[in-house]
């Protein structure tokens, strides 16, 4: 990234992973040097931000510790997200934590292989629909905000995500819900393999400093109004509090388009993909006017780099309308996504 | 806004479009259509037209008329220009694409040219569009950067209507409020034309990006969304380039991207 407020040179520590856990376990505390954060851990991978204004004594010292493996220079107003960190793609594990043992739990990014996120509907949360959706090539479900289990009504927002992590198990998928308030983690916790952060609260930043102190993979969606450079400061605000399992998800922007009021912006994956190493998914459902347009669009994000993508699902079909493809378009989709990412050097 | 009409109420307009024997449109292979954005000299423009001929380019593009934001900048070679393109595109057994700015200058460019573009700045100057329908040459019509996708279609369908059905529309972005790139490509609008009308549709990520360094990926998606084609800009030396410098390949840039075009054109089942 070029743009935006100039920001100063600031500097991260890269820490070997393991050794930092038996550092940890001999009590080194988080923000242990003046102006570092805390310890910011990722699937295989820690760092520590120093700020913008570490001294060049400290950064000779910390070079010398053996579970310190590189000081990185960060010029970008994004720091723990910058590229600069890693030249490779990092990727996020999710689930693998069900309790029946059929749920393996799933890599997203990392160039691993295409990540299909299918949003089931509220009215048909049962798992014939589920296990179609997973038959079809979904590798996460997700719970949105319109079924999310937020609400207050019984039976209560606990009671249903356990409802919903049994279908999860039941189907062997891991499970992704939306949170749209930092209140309602605690009801979330226990059972969801993924918190999403809908694009209307990209700048919750209380939120965002909750699910920074989790260990729990974080899926924020860009709000329709923010810069590529907000978004990845969104993501920022996680990684900061420690989490450094953060996915971002890009639905696109507001366009003066009466047409289509919500732009998917192709230009914004390669804008990422090269600013960040944290993965990267498109939502194609929240801008299509109509759903031929779901597929095409899911093909370009993925040829433009993107990790995979994050799609509604229509009740039934012969029911989509707008940006819910239908449960049997799914399919085929998937497989054209796995060629598409085939084509572009990534395993199928 | 109008409304337009329902694919099977559009009529006249042809799937597929030939412009110097290339055919662009359904069922055809991904056609690239690459050059200079302006033609500086013979020398330029050859070296460039060469690279882009031994890459696997379907036709060369170079603007003679430059539509330039500032009257200080550089506005092209004019007829000299145009001869200096025929002249390579002839060597080179290539057909060539340039803009038409004034209604003027139609007769001359329709001598020069096999296919006329109008740019983004005009896809809203009817007597234009009426000039170059009328000069029977196939047509590269760029949707206008604060068109709607049936605003174009108007414009197409007024070509159509006048009796030229050679019409090809081009989306070439616009702009956001993002400050990272010149323009946004708008994606959605490949599949949604096709939805809508029977034009053949390519892409230009040159100007939809505004930037080298994301004209790969987003002509890899602009293939991957149903685009018939793309136009793409390159120079021989980006940095010296007296326009566009900024969103200009370098020519082994330039084969990569079609090396990878290829790919992404099978991988959706599309000849290359």
């Amino acid at each position: 990234m070029t743009t935006g407020a100039a920001s100063a040179e600031a500097h991260v520590a890269i820490l070997d992973s393991s050794a930092i856990q038996e550092a940890a376990a001999r009590g080194t505390p988080d923000g242990m040097w003046e102006g570092s954060g805390n310890i910011v851990r990722g699937d295989g991978w820690a760092a520590l931000g120093l700020g913008d204004r570490a001294a060049s004594e400290s950064l000779e010292r910390l070079r010398s510790l053996d579970w310190v493996e590189r000081i990185v220079a960060v010029s970008t107003p994004f720091r723990l997200a910058s590229r600069a960190l890693f030249q490779r793609d990092l990727p996020v594990r999710l689930g693998g934590r069900g309790t029946s043992g059929r749920e393996a739990g799933t890599a997203v990014g990392g160039r691993g292989s295409v990540t299909i996120v299918a949003t089931l509907p509220a009215r048909s949360q049962n798992e014939r629909s589920a296990r179609r959706a997973v038959a079809a090539g979904a590798t996460v479900l997700h719970f949105g905000r319109a079924s999310s289990p937020v609400g207050g009504r019984a039976p209560s927002l606990r009671e249903r995500m356990a409802g919903l992590r049994e279908l999860c198990d039941g189907v062997g998928a891991p499970m992704s819900v939306a949170v749209a308030d930092a209140r309602q983690i605690g009801d979330v916790i226990e059972t969801a393999d993924a918190l999403v952060v809908e694009a209307h609260s990209m700048q919750d930043f209380s939120l965002l400093r909750e699910l920074g102190r989790l260990d729990r993979p974080v899926v924020i969606k860009r709000a329709s109004g923010a810069t590529v450079e907000e978004f990845l400061l969104a993501a920022e605000y996680v990684l900061a509090g420690g989490n450094g399992r953060v996915i971002l998800c890009d639905p696109g922007v507001r366009s003066f388009d009466a047409a289509w009021t919500i732009r998917f912006e192709i230009n914004a994956i390669p804008l990422l993909k090269a600013a960040t190493h944290l993965p990267v998914l498109a939502d194609p459902s929240a801008s299509a006017s109509h759903p031929a347009l779901i597929a095409p669009v899911s093909r370009a994000a993925v040829a433009a780099g993107a990790d995979g993508v994050m799609l509604d699902l229509a009740a039934r079909s012969g029911t989509e309308r707008g940006g819910a493809i239908d449960p049997r378009a799914l399919e085929a989709l998937v497989e054209d996504l796995r060629r598409v990412a085939a084509a572009g050097g990534r395993p199928t | 806004m109008s409304t337009h009409p329902s694919p099977d109420e559009t009529p006249l307009a042809a799937s597929v479009v030939r412009a110097a024997g290339v055919a662009i449109g359904a069922g055809q292979p991904v056609r690239v259509i690459a050059g200079p954005c302006s033609v500086e000299s013979a020398e330029q423009f050859r070296e460039a037209a060469a690279a882009a001929k031994a890459a696997g380019a379907a036709l060369l593009r170079g603007g003679a008329f430059k539509p330039r934001t500032s009257p200080y900048s550089f506005q092209g070679l004019g007829e000299r220009g145009l001869a200096i393109m025929r002249g390579v595109a002839d060597d080179l057994g290539m057909g060539v694409v340039t803009e038409a700015l004034s209604a003027d200058d139609v007769p001359m460019i329709a001598r020069s040219a096999d296919m006329i573009q109008i740019g983004a700045r005009n896809m809203d100057n009817a007597f234009l569009l009426d000039e170059v329908a009328d000069a029977g040459k196939p047509i590269l019509l760029k949707r206008g950067m604060a068109a709607s996708v049936p605003e174009v279609l108007a414009a197409a369908d007024r070509i159509v209507a006048r009796g030229n059905d050679q019409v090809v529309i081009c989306e070439r972005g616009g702009r956001t409020f993002e400050p990272a790139v010149r323009n946004s490509l708008d994606i959605a609008a490949i599949p949604e034309v096709k939805r809508r009308s029977s034009y053949p549709v390519i892409a230009d990520p040159s100007h939809g990006t505004g930037r080298w360094d994301l004209v790969t990926p987003v002509a890899l998606a602009a293939v991957a969304a149903g685009a018939d084609g793309l136009i793409v800009e390159i120079h021989p030396d980006p940095e010296s380039a007296l326009s566009d410098g900024a969103q200009s390949l370098r020519p082994d840039r330039f084969a990569a991207l079609m090396e990878a075009v290829r790919r992404t054109a099978a991988a959706v089942g599309r000849a290359p």
